[in-house]
């Protein structure tokens, strides 16, 4: 197929005609700026801590919000990354990570479950498992938000990106549809959380309308590192198979993920904003939460 | 025949030739979920697979 702007050869068929890698490269960035610029997910005040992980979701946010601090003379980004102790699987993503941000000077940060909680998720996880029956996801999802979190007020970043996609998004419209988690939804959405408590970072999602396969393909045409590793602890999920279901419905129909995500957007105006004003702290750490113990502090009191 | 080799799965298929399209169906593999190169060069689903062409799949799903 031939791209719609000019006489190359097409590398990806989008809902309004095919694109060459220049002219996909461009309608990716332009999209991404569009998103950060409508929703207002960054200003010239803000100081941005990424999320990242190492894999494609992440470099590309890190990397479109230099670009973008740039353009506007914003104060530049910087990087922040979690260590679970997973191994075979984080040391690896750590690494590339590393790599990039050596090769495009962002400050990387580095935070770990074995320094923060004293074990690994793997050292964890059996102690915690025997006595909750909690699998390792429910663990490493808890203290990660957790050490995000504190990681980025550390920081003293106002704006935590991460790199949610259009594919993230919709899923977790759909789960949370299909499960009645009414309460969930309008935390959902490019800027999750308005109207939070102090202690909680601002999190934006600059890749909101970004596919898993164009994300793909911007970091393969860029040439950034990403090698492909799956975590162990991966399960097919409830997760898991609404992503199947959806990546079925697009290729048979395609724009059924953007549209989940455009009615989703267009509900949400009708959700009064929540104002989690009275949300408390943690009495051991200090951390924001609604109970006297929070999730992460009660997890490592089981250690 | 085609040859077309698994990023995720590191498994190798050899499929009759045809298109993109038609090579993943007989694979049984989403087009959404991959992307498709030859050559360094990602192709389209309608792009024609010659015979003797090595196919990569990319998957574009990050697990974890
Ligand atoms: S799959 Fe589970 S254990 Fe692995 S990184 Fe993701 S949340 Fe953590
Ligand atoms: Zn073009
Ligand atoms: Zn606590």
């Amino acid at each position: 197929m031939q791209c719609l702007k000019c006489d190359k050869d097409a590398v990806i068929t989008l809902q309004h005609g095919a694109l060459c890698p220049s002219h996909f490269l461009a309608y990716f960035e332009k999209k991404v700026f569009k998103t950060i610029s409508k929703y207002n997910l960054v200003t010239s005040t803000d100081r941005v801590c990424v999320a990242a992980s190492g894999g494609k979701d992440s470099l590309t946010v890190l990397y479109l919000l230099k670009k973008y601090a740039e353009q506007h003379r914003y104060p530049p980004p910087q990087a922040l990354i979690i260590n679970e102790g997973i191994a075979g699987y984080r040391d690896g993503t750590i690494k590339d990570l590393e790599l990039f941000c050596n090769e495009h000077n962002v400050p990387l940060h580095k935070k770990s479950f074995k320094k923060q909680f004293g074990k690994d998720l793997d050292e964890a996880y059996p102690i915690i498992n025997s006595k909750t029956k909690k699998k390792p996801c429910n663990i490493c999802g808890v203290w990660r938000r957790y050490l995000i979190n504190k990681g980025a007020k550390e920081l003293d970043a106002t704006v935590l990106a991460t790199g949610h996609n259009l594919d993230d998004e919709a899923q977790a419209v759909m789960m949370n549809i299909m499960k009645a988690n009414h309460a969930l939804l309008p935390k959902l959405g490019p800027k999750s959380g308005t109207g939070t408590h102090k202690d909680f970072v601002q999190r934006v999602k600059p890749l909101y309308f970004c596919s898993e396969k164009e994300t793909r393909l911007y970091t393969l045409l860029k040439k950034f590192k990403v090698a492909y590793t799956e975590c162990p602890n991966v399960v097919q999920s409830y997760r898991a198979d609404v992503r199947d279901v959806l990546n079925q419905m697009e290729e048979k129909y395609p724009g059924t993920k953007t549209a989940v995500i455009n009615s989703f957007l267009h509900i949400s105006k009708l959700y009064p904003v929540q104002e989690n004003v009275n949300i408390g702290s943690c009495t051991i750490c200090n951390e924001p939460s609604n109970k006297n113990v929070c999730n992460a502090c009660t997890l490592e009191g089981m250690l | 025949m085609v040859t077309v080799h698994n990023e995720k799965t590191g498994t190798q298929h050899t499929t009759k030739r045809g298109s993109v399209k038609e090579i993943l169906k007989e694979i049984n593999i989403n087009s959404e979920t991959v992307l498709v190169v030859r050559n360094n060069t990602v192709l389209t689903l309608d792009k024609e697979v010659k015979e003797d062409d090595v196919l990569m799949l990319l998957s574009v799903i990050s697990g974890g």
